[in-house]
């Protein structure tokens, strides 16, 4: 057993089930088109009523479709601009997670700031009758906010990329210069990790956003579905991992995308996936 | 005034047709900690994913085909996660020297690019590797001084440059002129065996969105990067007595669907018979000037 290894976690799923999939879908409303300050152009709003209007019933009705629960990161804006749209979510049967107030970089405020803004957050979802478990960072997170997750009582954190097809304890990391960096204790806290290779977050199409670096991805979407494709044949090959899908609606909701997102989640089916939340994963962590 | 470049060929095993090198660079937190300066846990946790996710697959799917290769490991990832490290030795596989840190060695005094190779040697020999003998700046790149650097400290080989492709060659220092034409010094005395954006998988599938010296990068898919590298190879292949050099990253092949790409690259390389080794063996059967079929 290597000292410095993942503190790995196997997913108990039924026999005949391959892989724990969850869909971690990121409802971002306005906030990625005007990012922290909320100054907006008319054209940056309606990037944000598209998504609130169109993306989302699209992709609720695909889940509603095929019986799968997902879990919807919602920001606080979000949450208090579009609340009849989130309700429609809950309704669903949806998990819902914590995805900070706006987008403003957890690393660029004091921890008195930070603890504030989850704070102001977690009120605008608890308004809508919610009380969540778990957290994705809307990029970046601090040395304190696994801490803050600790300290609410939050179940798991979706913000790391140390492993992906693993869930596992994140461990603090110290930097050094001139020797080897070091290693913490593991937090109580589950991870259930991100990664770029199964996030449809280049297909945003962010040019023209008030925020957001300027982006626009020309790949077809079956090549969103091939990578999540493979990346689930590989976890088939051994028992207890995961796959985790992050898809923004407001990426995935676009009319190109909407046929093979919902191809995706029947071939995943057919290959033996296990739809889970992630609160119900964290259940059933071995 | 050097006319033209020095190469050679390389002489393969009986049967073989081109010598392959699968090679990975360990930068693993070095890469965040050192080039981009973007030390947050989530930047961290991507470099840790390269040790301990990417890592066991690569070392797996390499026992799978009977490949032996080199590693080049930063001296920080050394003394970072050396048993993984000892795992690689234990596996067969040659380490090559890759700096202490992921700093730039071009802007690095002579005092401190000289501590930098021998805390970097220091650090992989402290895991059981006997003396690199291969180098490969974390810049590909030289300082006026690391030539000497690399005499005194014993490497026979390094794996920089881009001055050819299916052949390693030994560089000239070149002098550049704006006015006029540059002016090519001696060839030097280490084996270079060049690499290619061509072959080098982190451009083309890791996205990142705010390294200084990259624009965003989009995530392309696997088919990609197979058409670029068995090109490259399939390319190799008509010419007797060449190499294809493969960089990795295990940050970025460690994801599951490159590393079956990968070995969906070893099947096609295997079948048209590449001999894959170490980068030592590459530079012990090269024949230098040979000008026919090194056969």
């Amino acid at each position: 057993m290597i000292q410095t290894s993942q503190k790995i976690v196997k997913i108990r799923i039924p026999e005949d089930k391959k892989v724990a999939v969850v869909l971690s879908v990121i409802f971002s409303g306005s906030t990625i088109w005007t990012g922290p300050k909320g100054e907006v152009s008319q054209f940056s709003i309606s990037r944000g009523e598209h998504d609130a209007f169109v993306c989302v019933p699209r992709v609720l009705e695909a889940l509603k479709k095929r019986g799968i629960r997902g879990t919807f990161f919602i920001p606080g804006h979000t949450a208090d601009t579009f609340p009849e749209v989130c309700r429609e979510i809950i309704a669903d049967g949806h998990e819902i997670g914590h995805h900070g107030y706006m987008l403003t970089e957890l690393d660029s405020m004091t921890p008195e700031e930070e603890e504030n803004a989850f704070q102001k957050a977690l009120d605008s979802l608890q308004r809508l009758g919610v009380s969540p478990v778990g957290f994705r960072a809307p990029n970046e997170i601090s040395a304190h906010t696994l801490d803050i997750l600790e300290k609410y009582g939050f179940l798991y954190d979706s913000s790391l990329m140390g492993d992906d097809i693993h869930a596992y304890y994140p461990r603090p990391i110290t930097l050094h210069t001139d020797t080897g960096c070091e290693y913490g204790e593991a937090k109580n806290l589950l991870e259930i990790p991100v990664s770029f290779h199964q996030d449809d977050h280049p297909y945003l199409d962010t040019m023209g956003s008030d925020y957001a670096l300027p982006y626009f991805d020309c790949s077809p979407p079956q090549e969103f579905s091939d990578r999540c494709k493979d990346i689930f044949d590989y976890a088939s090959r051994s028992e207890g991992c995961i796959l985790n899908i992050t898809i923004h609606t407001a990426a995935t909701g676009n009319r190109p995308r909407m046929d093979a997102f919902e191809e995706l989640l029947d071939s995943l089916a057919e290959k033996g996936a296990c739809f889970m939340t992630c609160r119900e994963l964290v259940d059933a962590a071995i | 005034m050097v006319a033209r470049q020095r190469s050679g060929k390389i002489r393969v095993p009986d049967g073989k047709t081109v010598a392959v090198s699968i090679t990975f660079d360990c930068d693993a937190l070095t890469l965040w900690q050192d080039s981009t300066g973007q030390t947050g846990p989530v930047s961290l946790s991507r470099g840790e994913y390269g040790m301990l996710a990417g890592i066991p697959r690569i070392l797996d799917m390499l026992e799978r085909y009977g490949i032996k290769t080199t590693f080049f490991v930063p001296g920080r990832t050394a003394d970072t996660y050396p048993e993984i490290i000892r795992e690689i030795i234990a596996a067969g596989h040659e380490i090559g020297w890759h700096g202490y840190s992921h700093a730039n060695n071009t802007t690095m005094s002579l005092e401190e690019e000289d501590r930098a190779m021998q805390m970097g040697i220091d650090a992989i020999c402290r895991c059981g590797a006997p003396a690199p003998i291969g180098y490969r700046a974390p810049s590909c790149d030289y300082s006026p001084n690391t030539m000497g650097l690399l005499t005194k400290y014993g490497f026979r080989y390094a794996s920089n440059l881009m001055g050819n492709d299916n052949f390693p060659y030994y560089p000239c220092p070149v002098i550049g002129h704006s006015d006029r034409g540059n002016e090519f010094a001696e060839p030097l005395p280490i084996l270079e065996l060049p690499l290619s954006y061509q072959t080098d998988d982190i451009i083309f599938i890791e996205y990142v969105n705010k390294f200084p010296w990259m624009p965003p990068m989009p995530l392309r898919p696997t088919s990609e990067l197979f058409q670029r590298e068995m090109g490259a190879f399939d390319y190799a292949c008509k010419t007797p007595g060449s190499e294809v050099i493969l960089v990795n990253h295990p940050q970025a092949t460690g994801h599951p669907e490159f590393i079956m790409n990968m070995e969906r690259m070893i099947e096609h390389m295997q079948e048209r018979g590449a001999w894959l080794v170490p980068c030592k063996d590459i530079y012990e059967a090269f024949i230098p000037d040979a000008k026919e079929d090194a056969k």
